[in-house]
C-alpha cells in the first residue's frame, strides 16, 4: 500500500474523499430529520425526549461534514489522518484489478454463505467457506485445504457444541431433520 | 487494600482461572502476532466463547488476550515493520533497525522486559489508585457523569486523528448509531424500523468484529505481507550496556503511560508515542533514535503497557473506556451483566481484585513464556495468509452467530465488515467510532438524568464544581495545544522549519507538550514506519507468494486505541 505521504501542499480535492464526506452528510441528515419528525425532542416535563440526542449529532454531523467539505475544496490538503484516500495512482492497472477481483470474490462468497446458514448449518457451510476460498480464491491444493476445513470444523465443534452446547444451526445436516423423513 | 489482595489472590489462585489466564496470554500474543489481529479484535471475537463461563473466569482470560496482544503485536513491528496494534506503530522505527542489524533477539528481550517492569510498577499503582477513583466517583451525580463523557469523547476525538474534524465526525457516528434500540429515558423504539433485534441498539460485539475482524482482514488482502527476521533463541540475550540504557527509558515510558492511561478515551496508542517523543528530549542517545536505538523499542512499549493498565481506571471506576479495547472489554462486562462504574469496587470486589490480581500473573506468564519463546511465536508469521484468511472469517462469523444465536448477528458483521475496510481505505480513525457507540447510551443516560435533576434544565451541570473542573479539563484537551502553539508562534516569531525541524533542537522541545505536536510527531513516525517496511519489502524480492498481492509499502496496524 502506498497510503499518501504526509505533506501540506495544496492539491486537488480528491474524488473518494468527497465522497466519503458526503455519505457522513447523508448518515447525519437522515437521523437528524429522521428524529426530528418521528420522535418528540423534550418530554412533558421538559426533560430531555428521545429525538434529541439523534437530533444534535445528527446535525452537529451534517454541521462538520460540509465542513470536512470546505477543506478538502479550499485546501485539498494531504495531511495525515485528514481522511486521506489511500493513493492507488501508481500502482499496476492489472494488480489493482486482481485485487478487487479478489475482494469481490471473498466478499460475495462470505454473503453467498451468510445466506446459505439456514438451509446448510453454520459450522458445515463456513467450512465449505474456508474450502473455496483456499481452493479456488488461493489456489492451494485442494487436500491441503480440505485438510485446514476439516480442521476448523472440528475444533469449532468441539468448543461451541460439545462443551459450550450452543444450539448451532445444522440445516439439513441436522439428524433430527433425517430421522423425521 | 491487603484485605482487598488477599480476596483477590484467592479468586484468581484457582486452577481454573490461571489455566483460562494461561491460555488468554498464549492466544492474545498469537492474536498479536497475526497479521490483521489486535487486542480488539481477539477479544470481541472472543467473548463468544467466554459467554459459558464465570464472569471472572471470562474477564481473566480476555485481560489476558489483552495483555498477550500487547506484546505480540510488537513481535511483529521489530520483525517485519509491520505493527500488530496501533500503539506498536512507534516500535517499528527503532525495533525494526535493530532487528536488520542483527540485533533483533535483544529488541525483542528487551520489550518484554520493559513491559513486564512497566506493568509491575502500573499494576501497583492501579490497585491503588482504582480504589481512590472509585470513592471519590461515587459521589459523582448525573452532572458530573455527563461530564467525564464529555471529557471522555474529547480526548478520542482530538488524538484520534490529525484532523480534529474527521475525529468529530466518527464519534458522532458513533453517538449516533448508539441511538439505535429502545430511548434509555422514555422508552421509545428509535430507528428500529419494526426489527425486534434492533430494539435491543446496534449489537455492540458484532460491530467490533465486523469493523477490527472482517474491515482488517479484507484491507490486508490489499497488501503484501514480507518474511520475517529470523530471531534466534541464543540472540535474546541483552549486554549490560543495553540495561543500563534502558533503565531511564522504561521508567519514563511507564510514567507517561500511567498518566496517559488514567485519562478516558486516551487509549495506549498515545502513550506509546508522548513516550517515544519524550525519550527524543530526554535521552541521552536521543541522537540515535531512528537508527536502531533500544531506548527507542523500550521507552514506547513500557509506556503501551503502562497504560493499557491504567486503562482500566477510567473504565472499572467510571464505566468509560479508556480506549477502544477496553472499549470492547466493557462490552463484555455488560454482556455478562456487570455494570462497571464506583460501585462496582464496593458490589462485587472479588471480581475486581481477582481480575487486578490476574494481571499480575498474566503478566509474569507473558513474562516466562515471551521471554525465551518469542522466536518460536515469531514462527506464526510464517502462517500462509490464504489459510489464515479464511479462518478468520470461519472465526469471526461462528463466533458473532453464537453471541446472540441468530443470522441477524452475522449480516451486521458483514456489513460492518465493509464499513470497517472503506475506513481503513479512507485512513478514517475507528476508535471514536467506537467510543460513540459504547459511551452513547450512558451519555444520553447521564443527558436525560441531568435534564431530568434539574427540571428540564441541563445547564444544572455548570453549577457543580467538579463538572466545571472536568468540563475544563475537556476543553484544555481541545483547544489547549492550539492555544500553545499560537502562543509559542507569537513568541518566537512563526512556526519552526515543518517537519526536519521538530525532529531535533528546540522546535522540538517547544512543541512536544502540544497535542499538534503528538499529532505532528505520530505522522513523522508513521511516514518512517512506512519507509522502514517498504525497505523491508524492497530489500526483499523474494516475497512470499502466498500473501495478498503485494505492493510498496507499510501495513497499517489494526486500529486499536
Amino acid at each position: 500500500m502506498t497510503a499518501t505521504p504526509p505533506t501540506t501542499t495544496a492539491r486537488a480535492p480528491r474524488r473518494t474523499v468527497l465522497i466519503a464526506y458526503g455519505v457522513l452528510i447523508a448518515i447525519g441528515a437522515a437521523f437528524a430529520v429522521g428524529a426530528a419528525v418521528s420522535y418528540p425532542l423534550l418530554l412533558e416535563n421538559s426533560q430531555v425526549g428521545p429525538g434529541l440526542m439523534p437530533l444534535v449529532a445528527g446535525s452537529a454531523l451534517v454541521l462538520v461534514g460540509l465542513l470536512l467539505v470546505r477543506q478538502e475544496l479550499t485546501t485539498g490538503s494531504v495531511l495525515e489522518g485528514d481522511g486521506a484516500a489511500v493513493d492507488t495512482s501508481g500502482e499496476d492497472i492489472a494488480k489493482r484489478r486482481r485485487t478487487h477481483r479478489k475482494l469481490l470474490s471473498v466478499m460475495g462468497l462470505t454473503v453467498v454463505a451468510a445466506a446459505l446458514i439456514p438451509v446448510l448449518g453454520l459450522l458445515p457451510v463456513m467450512s465449505m467457506l474456508v474450502f473455496v476460498l483456499s481452493v479456488f480464491v488461493e489456489r492451494r491444493p485442494w487436500w491441503q485445504a480440505l485438510l485446514v476445513a476439516i480442521a476448523a470444523f472440528v475444533v469449532a465443534y468441539v468448543i461451541f457444541v460439545a462443551v459450550l452446547m450452543t444450539p448451532l444451526p445444522f440445516g439439513i445436516f441436522n439428524p433430527d431433520v433425517w430421522s423425521r423423513l | 487494600m491487603i484485605d482487598n489482595l488477599v480476596l483477590g489472590f484467592q479468586n484468581a489462585f484457582t486452577p481454573e482461572n490461571l489455566l483460562w489466564c494461561f491460555i488468554g496470554v498464549l492466544l492474545g500474543t498469537i492474536i498479536g502476532i497475526l497479521p490483521g489481529l489486535g487486542s480488539s479484535t481477539g477479544v470481541a471475537i472472543l467473548i463468544p466463547v467466554t459467554l459459558a463461563f464465570d464472569p471472572l473466569t471470562a474477564l481473566i482470560m480476555l485481560a489476558g488476550i489483552y495483555h498477550g496482544s500487547q506484546f505480540g503485536a510488537t513481535i511483529t513491528a521489530i520483525l517485519i515493520a509491520t505493527p500488530g496494534e496501533a500503539s506498536s506503530v512507534v516500535s517499528t522505527l527503532d525495533g525494526y533497525q535493530m532487528a536488520r542489524k542483527g540485533r533483533a533477539g535483544p529488541a525483542l528481550a528487551i520489550s518484554a522486559l520493559g513491559s513486564f517492569t512497566a506493568a509491575m510498577i502500573s499494576l501497583v499503582a492501579l490497585m491503588a489508585v482504582a480504589p481512590v477513583f472509585a470513592s471519590v466517583a461515587l459521589t459523582f451525580g448525573p452532572p458530573e457523569m455527563l461530564a467525564v463523557m464529555i471529557l471522555g469523547l474529547s480526548t478520542i476525538v482530538v488524538f484520534a486523528s490529525r484532523n480534529v474534524l474527521i475525529g468529530v465526525a466518527m464519534g458522532l457516528g458513533g453517538l449516533l448509531l448508539a441511538t439505535v434500540g429502545v430511548d434509555v429515558g422514555s422508552g421509545t423504539a428509535r430507528f428500529a424500523f419494526g426489527q425486534v433485534e434492533l430494539y435491543s441498539g446496534i449489537p455492540f460485539v458484532e460491530v467490533m468484529i465486523g469493523l477490527f475482524a472482517l474491515g482488517e482482514l479484507l484491507n490486508q488482502l490489499h497488501q503484501g505481507a514480507v518474511k520475517p527476521i529470523r530471531a534466534r533463541f541464543r540472540d535474546l540475550i541483552l549486554t549490560k550496556e543495553d540495561l543500563r540504557r534502558s533503565v531511564p527509558s522504561t521508567l519514563r515510558g511507564t510514567l507517561i503511560g500511567f498518566v496517559v492511561g488514567i485519562l478516558p478515551g486516551a487509549g495506549s496508542t498515545l502513550a506509546s508515542f508522548m513516550a517515544y517523543g519524550a525519550e527524543k528530549k530526554f535521552s541521552k542517545n536521543r541522537d540515535q533514535l531512528g537508527t536502531g536505538a533500544i531506548e527507542g523499542v523500550v521507552a514506547p512499549d513500557a509506556a503501551t503497557n503502562s497504560s493499557a493498565n491504567m486503562n482500566f481506571v477510567p473504565t472499572l471506576t467510571l464505566g468509560v473506556p479508556g480506549g477502544a479495547t477496553t472499549a470492547v472489554l466493557l462490552g463484555a462486562f455488560l454482556m455478562y451483566g456487570i455494570q462497571p462504574g464506583p460501585l462496582l469496587f464496593e458490589n462485587q470486589p472479588g471480581l475486581v481484585w481477582g481480575l487486578l490480581v490476574s494481571f499480575f500473573i498474566g503478566n509474569v506468564i507473558l513474562l516466562v513464556l515471551n521471554l525465551p519463546m518469542a522466536p518460536v511465536f515469531a514462527q506464526v508469521l510464517r502462517v500462509p495468509y490464504s489459510y489464515l484468511y479464511p479462518l478468520i472469517i470461519f472465526t469471526s462469523i461462528v463466533g458473532a452467530y453464537t453471541v446472540a444465536n441468530n443470522s441477524f448477528s452475522v449480516w451486521i458483521v458483514l456489513i460492518f465488515g465493509v464499513i470497517g475496510y472503506a475506513m481503513k481505505r479512507l485512513n478514517l480513525p475507528m476508535a471514536p467510532l467506537v467510543l460513540g457507540l459504547v459511551i452513547g447510551p450512558l451519555l444520553e443516560k447521564s443527558l436525560v438524568q441531568t435534564s431530568a435533576l434539574g427540571d428540564g434544565n441541563i445547564g444544572i451541570v455548570f453549577e457543580s464544581p467538579i463538572a466545571l473542573v472536568i468540563l475544563g479539563l475537556a476543553v484544555l484537551m481541545v483547544f489547549g495545544g492550539r492555544f500553545q502553539k499560537k502562543l509559542t508562534q507569537s513568541v518566537m516569531g512563526g512556526r519552526k522549519g515543518g517537519k526536519g525541524g521538530t525532529r531535533n533542537g528546540s522546535a522540538f522541545v517547544t512543541e512536544t507538550s502540544s497535542v499538534e505536536a503528538v499529532g505532528e510527531l505520530a505522522d513523522e513516525i508513521r511516514a518512517d514506519e512506512r519507509a522502514a517496511a517498504a525497505a523491508a519489502r524492497d530489500s526483499r524480492p523474494d516475497r512470499r507468494g502466498d500473501g495478498p498481492s503485494g505492493r510498496g509499502g507499510g501495513t497499517p496496524p489494526p486500529d486499536g486505541d
